[in-house]
């Protein structure tokens, strides 16, 4: 089943490349639709009281003890329904906007797809890092060929970071296997493996940096801002929908298991918390002096990344959870916030904020779905945010306090830059005459944001299955951390 | 039947929200106030059941909304709360149909009552919750609701504003309520009011207690976080009589009169409150003095009253709050559909200085308007005089200075009400027509003036403590003398406590501290600090290190270019040159091979021979 989800889209590439390019925006659609419907039946099929399910194992280099082995849990599965849906939108983005190399662009997309799911569902560290690495790649060239003005710099910007960030990561995975004499790749024999402490000192922060820069958590964060803002609609949509969560996932997977072998954890752990609340304050903060709309909905992501991974550190049921429900919820809103400005980017090719207000009267349904994300976002209860928020909080709080204390004011910057964005495009008098002729919302982007909408809400007020899918994995990470 | 009251406000807001643009406004009207009008039938009957049952509440559980925090969808209904839904639905009844009639030219008609709708649900929803967190969801709702009705004229660059500032201001108390919730969920466990009152506990008392006060102090308007409410008056008239005065507003004073057994263990809070409750009343009070837009004297003269509960909080007397804000409901929400009567008659005019002699062309709001400032003022048998004066005694009983600060408040309450009534109503007129208020308007009026007379005689004071004490009777008879006075200054043009009259119109410079402060100095200093930090110093040290990398490279290329390549050249050279006498024997003709061969050869036969 899950090989069949990750060759989807990955033959479909291949089709592709034979097809006239008139049709590749179809054929790409239909292959991306396929995506939802097969983890939905995946998750019909699942099981939530048992471990790791679909397991698929053939080895594939016998001599070194590399597997092909791919599994879900009930983390996997919400990640993997994010990354399908995510994907599929994303398609709907760029449907009429994208001109030029058409092929191209589709190709790139479903390689991409075909990626991220890998990421999610490999259970073996070097097979893991072929998918990390390989999701790097269509993304340099959908910034690099389709993004804004300044694509290049950001381009390069966001390869070399992440560069950096795999290599450390492939250290990492050959230190492990190395040290551990364990004879084999396997993610789940490999941390549980004896080492010495300083070996897991030096392994888990080649892990944590790898993954840190792709959160990312400060400081290392600068490239977000530039590719986020130069990406076209569907790359910022796969950027912070999907693939900033690679990096919490990695965290949670593969770093935060090493922590009971580390010498001095507790010391660490209070760093790292540390460095997440200055995401929260610091991303906020900046993001209220943006005057460019998608840069300002890119460093609001710094600041919502820093409550997952604050959630992360706070290493007891509720904050992890919270966390992953949040990792979530931020795919959700913060796709809709970057669908949103591609909809009118795409009319005005600006995004200079300056340049709009009042829109609110031109277009009556696009400052109602704006509004969802922006109270969404911003931790309205009833809406998805506010059930993540919350509970990682808790969880922060019964941690360490003063991590509570310190994260609570983030939460008053995210209204403040949410409600003046709102403020300054939507509301007020429209008196730019450029503005006169935006149109409102046409179906195919009532089809993008409609669902997204409705997760927003449905999640928000009823969250409870996935708190019952999350329950088992969690319990059983929180356990092996004592 | 209890799940309804709350539903069908939010039936009635989905309608009006997705469909309402196609429907006609006999039918949006129609609509949006038989929801609230049977949502308060329903209210009525549930808390009839209740009495007949003999019980004191009814708890009712459905199930869990976030796991492993306790908090759930479930509704409480005891006597509080089914005073609170009392109120809001029948209140909020009177202004949907206020409504009907004040907005009827407005665009947006659907949009309006689709907002208030969704007002009801949540307040609703915040007063009839069982626990912390779904009370919660229904403290964000209604200022959410807050938000958008404030906003409603969004073309308006001050409403926008106002908005916004409502809504932040707002958000910094809830960090309160939301820390009040952890503290509360690591001690207890749970969120559910009554599982937490079992547990309650003077060693988290005094920090939930404190963290909640913060709450209320932004949903109540209390010091320092009172200025947006003023601003909110950007808002339709009747949006700022239901939601800016008779309900949201008290929802700070619900939420600690909830918290008794919290509070009745953290002896150090209480006193807080009061405190900041008279400092608040007075604030307020003195700047409602000097304002000359009818709307914002009544919105200062809500803040104020809100002072005054929480006075009457913070010396424990929690019905006496709860009653106070029982008739402040009627008397304010009608001082505020009587001033809409007004600024709907001339055609949106606030400002009062532009008013004068409307008695003769309005005698209808006149006289809402004069009920309502007796009432307010403190005038005997009247609604206000009868919660009021309960909180002066209770206050008394803790602390004269607590009672002399109330009573100065009373006083200028009553200056700056009547010098409302005079410069609207009385002298010349200066105004040649005034529209006539439809019947829509009118029956409203009647039924909020009505109330503010007759609303002090409802016995809610748990059992209602006979007035023995002569100390009572002489306090109220200061109080009236103090009403009076305060009247008849207003009348005589007295400018009370003029010559700090520049504070008063800065409004203390309450606002100016807080932009200063947090808009400019933190938000904008700081962010600003912050991205040229981000631009300067991280992404200077990356592409810095971009920078070192090409140099670096820019340099190896050199070195490899001159000192490497030099080397392997200068290598060839000396190999070619130590190499030219074997290449010249190289020929590669067979010949020459062949004599080298034979000359060896030759040699080596001459040595072997020589030995």
């Amino acid at each position: 089943m899950i090989t069949w989800l990750l060759l989807t889209p990955f033959v479909a590439m291949l089709v592709l490349l034979f097809l006239p390019a008139r049709l590749s925006r179809w054929w790409a659609l239909v292959a991306q639709a396929a995506g939802p419907l097969m983890v939905a039946g995946m998750s019909l099929q699942f099981d939530r009281a048992q471990g790791y399910q679909f397991v698929e194992r053939v080895p594939w280099i016998p001599t070194l003890g590399v597997d092909y082995h791919v599994a879900v849990d009930g983390i996997s599965i919400l990640f993997l329904f994010l990354t399908s849906a995510i994907g599929f939108l994303a398609l709907l983005a760029g449907w009429a906007s994208i001109q030029d190399r058409v092929k191209e662009y589709y190709a790139m997309l479903l390689l991409l797809q075909a990626a991220m799911y890998g990421v999610f569902v490999a259970q073996d560290l070097l097979l893991f890092f072929v998918f990390f690495e390989f999701s790097l790649v269509p993304m340099y060239f959908l910034i690099g060929i389709w993004g804004g003005e300044r694509r290049m710099y950001a381009a390069i910007k966001f390869f070399l970071y992440t560069l950096t960030g795999s290599v450390l990561l492939l250290i990492g995975i050959v230190a492990l296997y190395v040290v551990s004499g364990a004879r084999t790749f396997d993610a789940a024999t490999l941390l549980s493996s004896q080492l010495s402490p300083a070996a897991a000192q030096w392994i888990f922060w080649a892990f944590f940096l790898a993954f840190a820069v792709k959160v990312p958590m400060f400081p290392f964060h600068t490239w977000l801002p530039d590719a986020h803002t130069e990406a076209p609609t569907a790359g910022s949509v796969i950027l912070a929908g999907v693939m900033l969560k690679m990096g919490t996932y990695g965290l949670l997977r593969f770093a935060l298991p090493l922590l009971p072998q580390v010498p001095d954890a507790a010391r660490i752990v209070q760093l790292l918390a540390v460095a997440s609340l200055i995401a929260i304050l610091y991303g906020g903060l900046v993001s209220l002096m943006q005057n460019d709309w998608k840069r300002l909905i890119a460093y609001s992501s710094v600041s919502h990344m820093g409550f997952c991974t604050l959630g992360l550190f706070s290493l007891n049921e509720l904050g992890i959870t919270g966390s992953v429900l949040q990792q979530v919820n931020h795919g959700i809103t913060t796709s809709m916030l970057f669908l949103l400005v591609g909809i009118v980017y795409d009319q005005r090719h600006t995004r200079e904020i300056a340049a709009y207000g009042g829109l609110a009267t031109r277009m009556p349904n696009f400052a109602s779905l704006f509004a969802i994300a922006v109270f969404a976002s911003a931790g309205l209860p009833l809406l998805n945010g506010f059930v993540g928020e919350f509970t990682i909080l808790s969880g922060a709080f019964q941690a360490n306090r003063a991590w509570a204390y310190w994260a609570i004011p983030g939460i008053i910057f995210g209204a403040a830059y949410l409600l003046w964005l709102y403020q300054r495009t939507m509301l007020g008098r429209l008196d730019n005459p450029a503005n006169e002729a935006l149109r409102d919302l046409n179906a195919r982007e009532w089809l993008m944001l409609a669902p997204l909408a409705a997760a927003a809400i449905l999640i928000g007020v009823y969250p409870r299955p996935y708190f019952d899918l999350l329950e088992r994995p969690v319990k059983a990470l929180v356990e092996s951390l004592r | 039947m209890v799940t309804l009251i709350p539903a069908l406000p939010l039936f009635g807001a989905a309608l009006m929200l997705f469909l309402g643009r196609r429907l006609p406004k006999a039918a949006i009207n129609l609509i949006c106030c038989s929801t609230v009008a049977v949502a308060f039938g329903l209210t009525v009957l549930t808390l009839l059941e209740l009495r007949a049952s003999g019980g004191s509440s009814i708890e009712h559980r459905f199930g869990t909304w976030i796991p492993g925090i306790g908090a759930e969808w479930g509704f409480y209904i005891d006597a509080l709360s089914g005073l609170m839904m009392l109120i809001v639905t029948g209140v909020g009844f009177l202004i949907h149909l206020y409504s009907t009639g004040y907005m009827a030219h407005e665009s947006g008609y659907h949009r309006y009552f689709g907002y208030l709708n969704l007002f009801l649900f949540f307040m609703l929803l915040l007063v009839m919750s069982n626990n912390y967190a779904l009370t919660f969801a229904g403290w964000e709702g209604v200022g959410l609701a807050s938000y958008l009705l404030i906003g409603f004229y969004f073309d308006r660059k001050n409403a926008g504003d106002a908005a916004n500032k409502a809504f932040l201001m707002n958000r910094v108390g809830d960090c309160g309520y939301l820390l009040a919730m952890f503290v509360l969920v690591s001690a207890v466990g749970s969120l559910r009011y009554a599982d937490v009152f079992a547990a309650a506990d003077p060693q988290w008392a005094t920090a939930v207690a404190v963290l909640l006060f913060m709450a209320a102090c932004g949903k109540s308007a209390q010091f320092p976080l009172f200025t947006w409410l003023p601003d909110a008056m950007e808002g339709p008239t009747p949006v700022s009589a239901l939601i800016h005065a008779a309900t949201m507003v008290t929802a700070g004073v619900y939420i600690i009169a909830r918290s008794e057994p919290i509070f009745v263990l953290a002896p150090s809070v209480p006193p807080v409150i009061a405190a900041i409750g008279a400092v608040t009343a007075i604030l307020a009070a003195t700047t409602a003095m000097v304002q000359y837009d009818i709307k914002r004297v009544l919105a200062y003269s809500t803040v104020s009253q809100l002072g005054l509960m929480f006075i009457s909080l913070g010396v424990g007397a929690y019905w006496t709050a709860v009653f106070h804000l029982f008739t402040h409901a009627f008397f304010k929400a009608l001082l505020f559909l009587g001033a809409g009567a007004v600024i709907h008659s001339l055609d949106g005019e606030q400002d009062m200085r532009k008013m004068g002699g409307l008695r003769t062309m309005l005698p209808f709001a006149f006289w809402a308007m004069v009920i309502g400032t007796l009432a307010i003022a403190g005038i005997p048998g009247l609604a206000g005089f009868m919660s009021k004066d309960a909180i002066l005694w209770e206050a008394f009983r803790k602390s004269a200075a607590l009672w002399a600060f109330g009573l100065l408040t009373s006083l200028l309450t009553a200056f700056y009400m009547w010098r409302l009534v005079r410069m609207t109503f009385l002298g010349e007129p200066n105004h040649v027509e005034a529209h006539n208020l439809p019947l829509s308007m009118r029956l409203p009026l009647i039924v909020l003036a009505l109330g503010s007379i007759f609303a002090g005689w409802v016995p809610l004071t748990n059992g209602g403590e006979s007035h023995t004490d002569w100390r009572e009777y002489l306090l109220m008879s200061v109080a009236t003398v103090a009403a009076l006075l305060g009247m008849y200054a207003a009348q005589r043009r007295i400018r009370l406590l003029s010559p700090f009259y520049f504070l008063f119109r800065q409004r203390w410079y309450v606002d100016e501290v807080l932009f200063g402060l947090f808009a400019r100095g933190l938000g904008r200093g700081g962010g600003g600090i912050l991205q040229a930090f981000d631009s300067r110093v991280v992404d200077g040290a990356v592409d810095g290190t971009g920078w070192t990398a090409r140099a670096v490279s820019r340099a190896a290329m050199l070195w490899d270019t001159w000192v490497v390549d030099g080397v392997v050249r200068s290598t060839g050279l000396v190999v070619r040159a130590s190499s030219w006498p074997a290449r010249a024997l190289q020929t590669g003709s067979l010949q020459s091979y062949a004599l080298v061969f034979l000359l060896g050869v030759a040699v080596y036969l001459g040595w072997a021979f020589s030995q």
